[in-house]
């Protein structure tokens, strides 16, 4: 009996001067492999227009039917990203993700990029349908815009000239 | 098709054509597949592509498919190194200069070029050059968009504009790399058939404005359907996307079928779709309070809307018995509604008093030589009568261009205006009320007398053997007959005679066979025949005949009627007599408006019904041509997004049925089926038509301005971006083919009033002076004043409704 006690003791002392593994979470955090997968972002070039450019590959690749993506035509005066076309709605269910990362790879742009952010609990539906006013990056990166691949255009039709009514229900 | 084959070998498959095939088409039928650009099966080989090109044996170079006509023994291989390497090189220089800006572009997943260079192009490109810049985002016509950059010059759009539409607005400008297309003198490329190109471009160069940057070909949900735009009944595709809030109708494309189309739709049909989501729509059931002034209506519910409805025909029949009632409108429902609402008034409420006819004309159909749209491909003479089929039955048009300029067709108009055709014609003027009498004397000119016709037009027809077939517009009770008549000396003659009749909307001639006519049972079976009155369950005689539309509104007027229940009939609008329609709305008579928008009728109500639009029905048109078709499976209300509660045209009839007498209109899908078959209107069949005793000029509402007396006689002219409802409410179709008020002047009338183009004048009407733009053309006949039909700001049915038309001067001087 007194030799279970002792060498129980021994797996304890062992284990005491041992370092710790346990996280102090939330004030610490657990390192991630670069490779992470966590929330989405929308990058923009190092001129400050957004990288995304509407095309709706992400929302074709996702598996989860999480992403809804709906494209408007740029107005060269004040365009949001190079080209012609851009995102005006671009939202992802959160719940529904199941952080695979086609869409990152789907993106032809490289605008889509899954961050290391995790932290993402919340306790209602609608707060974890993000759109692009949380979604698209306040940051420039120091990518420049590919100019060969978006000339000049002309030709603008502002959304609400072209579909009365579509712009109030699908902005978000 | 018997006769001689030819036979040849496709990579070893034997296969045999008719002489003259292409090498393309035999092989399709060997089922073996060659790539294409340029070839297309509705327009002649060019062969610029060379995507095609295939080895034949025999022949020193590759021959493209798409313009090598068979040969017998004919060796033809497609899957030769040679070839492959052909195809992959013709796809590397192709796509030297093309930006590959697929993620943007609308054509992507859907694109001819994306496809085959996934099939069988190279994955680089060797040219170390830039790509070369082209404009991007022209702005071609009224509808599309051009992306230069994009075009692989396969001239596909410019060879339908020249083939097809006979038009040759598109050219291919500038040599070489810098060739591009563009319209000729720079004017915008307004044609009515523009968006036939957008599907016929093989890339994204050529796109729709409607359509830009709204959706990607997998999000969207197809629907087959039949065109509602007008008689033609085209076959179309709806594609809605359904993955975003509501399901949004995002375009219209074809669906070809060569009986009636070719694959081919117009403008309106193609791009007037957004006013089944407009924000204007009626969102709810709306009452004019109980002592309010015309004009005032508030929101309420179904069920209170219906009640007033059943409440206030019950006090009418109590007071006035059914002749007191009546019911306008039904060309714009199907087959199966239109039969609804004839029973609901016949056996419920008991009234003969139903009219779909809402525009003054007398016929929609007619029981003399039936035609259909293909005999136009073998005319040997073409003669129409009053219609304007560019504007009211556009494809058709196409049909009659192509007879005319390609098939040698003799192309002869009879009207107060001539109809704008594209192609060489003859024009053979006839006033307004006496196109009879003009009729006559072609009939006459066929038996070597008729005055008054052209020697060279009466020659013509006397030597040409073969087919006649006429196009009339329905109106001129008169001119129906007489053409009848000439129709019928043609054929004692030995030669075959076709008749085509264009109804005012888009299933006039559904809602005729349907009983919508108050002397005309379902099936053309007369409402006087007690035989027919017993099988349809009605009273052997009727309490009193039925009212025409006219006599409607005039009983209305008069105190007579006091239920008026008008079905999408925008009848301030539409009816030749806007104070006639204006005075019975406003009459005591109680008015039920069923329609999808606020029309100027709908605001006169009492009571207004939202109505569903197309989308949310199923059921059947007929044609002009008297083809029942399947209007495609019940999709969607895509106001479904908006808060709107409408319910469809068939759904407010059975509701108001089982109202009224207590038990379903129809037991049920069966028994309406049964229904209309035995009123020849089985689905896949062809319709009856109108027997020609039954044309009367009491039935006739256009007016004819009798008296010689100074002042012009306003002819209507319908217009294809015109009209009450549907496009005036589509404010982005709207905005890009803008309707100006203009009328018609002849030259000599212009100078006799004193009037130069450009002028605006007051045109003197009965009731006040209506203002408007004078355009000055000799298609218009002299005393006559062409006025279209359908514009905003022109109150037309002001003008044929009041005797003759004095022009009043100028009111401005254009400065400057
Ligand atoms: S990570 Fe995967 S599941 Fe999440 S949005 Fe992207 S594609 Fe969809
Ligand atoms: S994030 Fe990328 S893939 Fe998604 S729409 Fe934008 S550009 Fe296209
Ligand atoms: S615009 Fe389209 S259809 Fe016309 S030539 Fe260019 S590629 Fe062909
Ligand atoms: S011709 Fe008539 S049926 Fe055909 S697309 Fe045009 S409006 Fe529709
Ligand atoms: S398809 Fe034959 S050359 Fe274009």
């Amino acid at each position: 009996m007194l030799k279970e006690l002792v060498i129980g003791l021994e797996t304890t002392l062992k284990n005491f001067f041992r370092p710790k593994v346990t996280i102090a979470y939330p004030e610490e955090k657990k390192p991630r492999s670069e490779r992470f997968r966590g929330r989405h972002e929308l990058r923009r070039y190092a001129n400050g227009l957004e990288m995304c450019i509407g095309c709706e590959l992400c929302q074709v690749a996702c598996p989860a039917n999480a992403i809804t993506v709906q494209a408007a035509e740029n107005d060269p005066a004040n365009p949001r990203s190079p080209g012609e076309r851009y995102a005006y709605e671009w939202r992802v269910d959160l719940l529904r993700c199941i952080f695979c990362g086609f869409c990152e790879e789907a993106c032809p742009t490289g605008a889509l990029r899954l961050t290391q952010e995790f932290e993402l609990a919340d306790v209602t539906r609608q707060s974890l349908v993000w759109g692009r006013e949380k979604l698209v990056s306040d940051q420039r990166t120091d990518i420049p815009v590919p100019e060969a691949v978006y000339p000049e255009f002309r030709g603008h039709q502002p959304l609400a000239v072209i579909q009365p009514g579509a712009q109030g229900r699908g902005e978000a | 098709m018997s006769g001689e084959r030819v036979s040849l070998t496709i990579d070893g498959r034997a296969v045999q054509v008719p002489p003259g095939t292409l090498v393309l088409d035999a092989a399709r039928q060997a089922g073996v597949e060659i790539p294409v650009f340029c070839s297309h099966d509705q327009l002649d080989p060019v062969a610029v592509c060379r995507i095609c090109l295939v080895e034949v044996e025999g022949s020193r170079k590759l021959v493209p498919a798409c313009s090598e006509r068979v040969r017998e023994g004919m060796v033809v291989r497609t899957d030769t190194p040679q070839v492959a390497e052909a195809r992959k090189s013709v796809l590397e220089f192709l796509l030297i200069n093309h930006p590959l800006d697929c993620p943007v572009c609308d054509k992507g997943g859907e694109c001819d070029l994306q496809d085959l260079t996934y099939q069988y192009g190279p994955a680089l490109s060797r040219l170390a050059d830039a790509k070369m810049r082209k404009p991007k985002a022209v702005d071609l016509g009224p509808f599309i968009v051009l992306d230069e950059e994009r075009c692989i010059l396969c001239r596909r759009c410019t060879r339908f504009d020249h083939q097809v539409a006979q038009e040759r607005t598109l050219v291919v400008g500038q040599r070489a790399h810098e060739a591009l297309i563009t319209t000729a003198e720079g004017v915008p490329y307004a044609s009515v058939f523009s968006g036939n190109t957008i599907e016929l471009c093989p890339v994204g160069a050529l796109t729709s404005k409607f359509y830009r940057f709204r959706a990607r070909p997998w999000d969207l949900v197809r629907v087959d359907e039949i065109c509602h735009g007008c008689p033609v009944g085209c076959h179309i595709q709806l594609h809605f996307r359904a993955n975003v809030e509501g399901a949004r109708l995002e375009r219209v494309v074809s669906r070809p079928f060569e009986p009636i189309d070719d694959g081919w739709l117009c403008d309106r049909g193609r791009f007037n779709y957004g006013f089944v989501q407009s924000p204007e729509r009626i969102a709810q059931p709306l009452v004019r309070p109980l002592g309010a002034p015309r004009g005032t209506l508030v929101p309420t519910s179904w069920e209170e809307a219906f009640r007033r409805v059943v409440g206030r025909l019950q006090e009418v029949l109590a007071t006035q018995g059914p002749q007191g009632v009546g019911f306008i409108g039904g060309g714009r429902l199907t087959n199966e509604e239109a039969y609804l609402l004839q029973r609901l008034a016949r056996q419920v409420v008991g009234t003969e008093n139903v009219d779909h006819r809402v525009a003054g004309e007398a016929a929609a159909s007619l029981d003399v030589a039936p035609g259909r749209i293909t005999d136009l491909d073998r005319a040997a003479v073409i003669l129409v009568v009053g219609a304007h089929p560019g504007q009211s039955a556009p494809v058709v048009d196409l049909r009659i261009r192509r007879a005319a300029a390609r098939q040698g067709a003799l192309l002869l108009t009879l009207g107060p205006v001539d109809p704008e055709l594209r192609v060489p014609h003859q024009f053979l003027p006839a006033a307004p009320g006496h196109l009879a009498d003009r009729l006559e004397a072609l009939a006459q000119s066929l038996a070597g007398g008729g005055e008054g016709v052209p020697p060279r037009v009466a020659q013509e027809l006397h030597e040409r053997e073969g087919l006649l077939v006429a196009l009339w517009d329905g109106r001129e009770a008169a001119a129906g007959r007489a053409l009848a008549a000439f129709l019928q000396t043609w054929q004692a003659q030995g030669r075959e005679a076709r008749l085509l009749v264009v109804g005012d909307q888009a299933n006039s001639r559904g809602a005729e066979a349907a009983g919508l006519r108050p002397d005309l049972l379902p099936g053309y079976r007369l409402a006087a025949d007690p035989e027919a009155r017993r099988q349809a369950g009605l009273a052997p005689e009727p309490a009193a005949p039925g009212l025409s539309t006219q006599a409607m509104l005039e009983h209305a007027v008069a105190g007579r009627l006091g239920f008026l229940y008008l079905v999408g009939a925008n009848l301030v609008e539409t009816f030749p007599d806007r104070a006639l329609a204006t005075a019975a709305l406003e009459s005591e008579a109680f008015v039920v408006v069923q329609d999808l928008f606020l029309t100027e009728t709908a605001r006169l109500a009492d009571v207004v019904l939202p109505a569903a639009p197309f989308t949310a029905r199923a059921g059947h048109l007929t044609n002009l041509e008297g083809r029942v078709q399947a209007t495609g499976p019940r999709s969607t209300d895509p106001a479904a997004g908006l808060p709107v509660e409408a319910w469809t045209d068939g759904q407010i009839f059975e509701h108001l049925g089982e109202a009224l007498q207590g038990r379903p209109l129809v037991a049920g899908a069966g028994e309406l089926a049964t229904a209309l078959a035995a009123a020849g209107l089985g689905s896949g069949t062809f319709a009856g038509a109108l027997p020609v005793a039954l044309l009367h000029e009491a039935s006739d509402g256009s007016p004819t301005p009798s008296g010689s007396g100074e002042g012009l006689v306003a002819a209507p002219l319908p217009t294809i971006h015109g009209g009450g409802g549907t496009s005036r409410f589509d404010r982005a179709y709207g905005e890009r083919r803008p309707l100006a008020a203009v009328v018609y002047l002849n030259p000599e009338d212009a100078q006799r009033w004193g009037v130069v183009p450009g002028d605006r004048v007051g045109l003197e009407a009965g009731d006040g002076v209506v203002e408007a733009e004078v355009q000055v053309t000799r298609r218009v006949m002299a005393g006559v004043l062409g006025v279209p039909r359908g514009v905003p700001g022109l109150a037309w049915n002001r003008l044929t409704g009041a005797g003759r038309v004095r022009v009043r001067g100028r009111l401005l001087e254009e400065v400057g």
